[in-house]
């Protein structure tokens, strides 16, 4: 049985009804890395030994039959790298964290880990989380599984193709202008971004902390689900934590019915802003869910342009902010060849970090002067409000949005080395969802006929219903893959 | 007192950014004042807004905590990732003339 193909619900039954042990399934999944893994590049560390070990004991809880066994015992799940874990190196992807062990792990894993998940190693991205194609890591770059000459997406685009490659089942990422559901759409996988201060920010390594979130990467929406319901809920060591009960969204998504469910469709952004393959792609997405009932609405995103800049202000500014913490002297790498205290902070950091990050540093470090302060920065405070005022209008229409994840199809690596900051406009759709705090999730919705790459949509429900968009996604889903659950390519 | 940073980038800003920013001056000046221009035209919408914006805008305040202490992870957690230290202290160059 080739067990890499399978998805998390499927898998979670496997070892409900011992089928497989956690040990069994561990050892397949480590193997698959080992043969494919140097083609694909998706891990930066890969923890056997801790896998195992952790397998073992989530095998000794099933065979002792005590109690429920939770959905997640006993299946192998890869962390990104800005996510810490406990004895486990995290390095951002950065130079600068290269030899980082944190002592403790963040709350999203230390919750898998409480339900016996089995943690298999730690995803490659783009650094600190900058980026969009998974090409600005210290350590490589990471590809597609789908082609290697094109990009998994970013910044969580290790996590995405290793489940994209059956490296994982499931895998987390985080998500501030677009980085789980960009690098899902071009694996042909789902992600999820929940509404900011759903899942607890604690342990994941700020870019930017007004924007950040952790979410979970997919075969299938159902699994989604379920590890969504596992790391989703209040947390005190997380002040932006979300005090609301976050309810259980996985058992409520079979048979729900989508009839009656309105949902608005941003046409003419779509017209302007992307390709033939993908505007085919959501005009195949809408017909589906009118088919299941829904009612189609043709609505109007706020300004595009002035949601790009605030996204850009806001994080920039807040990563300079963030970033500050480097500096050769509590943890991270030191530069050897320092006399004085700020040979040391300028030294290590300019080694430490990529061109990227130092780009936005330098970004975000011009707009919090005092010059510039009132120019952007406040102007850009002021901006997300205003979009998130517009979207509450926009929700008194609909119900959900249905809207494009990436303008394109995955692009080729390199495409961008030469302008890098070109790529930023690439980042339309997603930014909406980001700057607004809402929940959105993306999911293959069709393919290239040339190429047969993916085409990924997302959803985008009001803020802490979560479960309104899993429901639209699940129907979706059935309707694009038929009665097969898993969508994209089988690798 | 630092130098005010001028609203067209140049030379000066750059240094001026890398010194606040803790950055090393970069080998190219000009690409760095490009990349700060292009990033910044991306930016114009914003400068287009109302200076106080539409009325009866709040923007949010940042979310606190409670102001309680918790248990410190200890010395050695704290301490097991830093580059170099001595006898439970960081070490760094003399910081102090």
């Amino acid at each position: 049985m080739n067990y890499c193909t399978m998805t998390v619900n499927e898998l979670s039954r496997l070892i409900k009804e011992k089928k497989i042990s956690s040990l069994e399934l561990t050892l397949s999944y480590l193997e698959k890395i080992k043969e494919t893994d140097k083609n694909i590049r998706a891990f930066i560390t890969v923890s056997e030994e801790t896998a195992k070990k952790a397998a073992a004991e989530a095998d000794a809880v099933i065979r002792s039959g005590a109690g429920d066994i939770h959905p997640l015992m006993g299946i192998p799940a890869a962390i990104k790298d800005n996510l810490c874990t406990e004895g486990i190196k995290t390095t951002c992807a950065s130079r600068i964290l290269r030899n980082f062990v944190p002592p403790y792990s963040a709350e999203a894993v230390a919750r898998l880990k409480g339900h016996g998940a089995v943690i298999v190693g730690k995803t490659n991205m783009d650094e600190f989380g900058m980026g969009s194609s998974c090409e600005n890591s210290a350590f490589g770059l990471t590809h597609n599984p789908l082609d290697p000459t094109r990009v998994p997406g970013g910044s969580s685009g290790g996590s995405a193709a290793a489940v994209a490659a059956g490296l994982v089942p499931y895998a987390l990422g985080s998500d501030t202008g677009g980085s789980v559901r960009q690098p899902a759409a071009y694996c042909g996988v789902v992600g999820m971004k929940p509404s900011y201060g759903r899942v607890s920010r604690y342990g994941l390594i700020a870019f930017a902390s007004s924007l950040d979130t952790v979410g979970p990467i997919t075969r299938d929406v159902i699994s989604n689900a379920m590890v969504y319901d596992a790391i989703a809920g209040y947390d005190p060591k997380d002040s932006t934590s979300l005090q609301e009960h976050s309810e259980a969204v996985a058992d409520k998504l079979k048979g729900s019915n989508v009839r009656g469910m309105r949902i608005g469709v941003p046409y003419s952004l779509i017209e302007s802003h992307t390709d033939i393959t993908v505007k085919k792609a959501l005009s195949s997405a809408v017909k589906h869910l009118a088919d299941q009932g829904c009612e189609i609405i043709d609505i109007t995103l706020p300004d595009p342009g002035l949601t790009l800049a605030a996204y850009y202000a806001l994080s920039s500014a807040e990563a300079s902010s963030n970033l500050s913490r480097y500096d050769g002297i509590r943890f991270g790498e030191r530069a050897e060849d320092c006399s004085t205290i700020e040979e040391v902070f300028k030294k290590s950091r300019s080694r430490g970090f990529g061109p990227e990050v130092k780009r936005r540093i330098l970004l975000g470090t011009f707009l919090l002067s005092r010059e510039m302060c009132d120019r952007y920065y406040k102007k850009a405070l002021m901006a997300r409000e205003m979009i998130i005022n517009g979207f509450s209008s926009l929700f008194s229409l609909c119900d959900v949005i249905l809207a494009p994840v990436a303008p394109t199809l995955p692009y080729r690596i390199g495409k961008y080395s030469a302008e890098p900051e070109a790529r930023y406009s690439e980042d339309i759709f997603t930014v909406y969802a980001s700057i607004a705090g809402l929940p959105a999730i993306s999911l293959p919705v069709g393919k290239d006929a040339d190429t047969n790459l993916p085409v990924g949509a997302q959803i985008i429900g009001r803020a802490k219903d979560e479960l309104t968009v899993y429901r639209a996604a699940y129907a979706l889903e059935t309707a694009v893959c038929g009665g097969e659950r898993r969508c994209g390519n089988d690798i | 007192m630092k130098e005010k940073i001028p609203q067209t980038v140049n030379k000066n800003t750059i240094e001026k950014l890398c010194d606040l920013a803790m950055l090393l001056p970069p080998e190219s000046d000009s690409e760095v004042e490009r990349d700060i221009e292009k990033l910044t035209s991306l930016l114009s919408p914003l400068e287009a807004l109302e200076d106080n914006g539409p009325q009866g805008l709040q923007i949010k305040q940042t979310a606190f905590r409670e102001d309680i202490t918790a248990d410190s992870p200890g010395d050695g957690a704290v301490l097991s990732t830093a580059p170099e230290v001595s006898d439970g202290y960081l070490c760094v160059p003399r910081t102090v003339e």
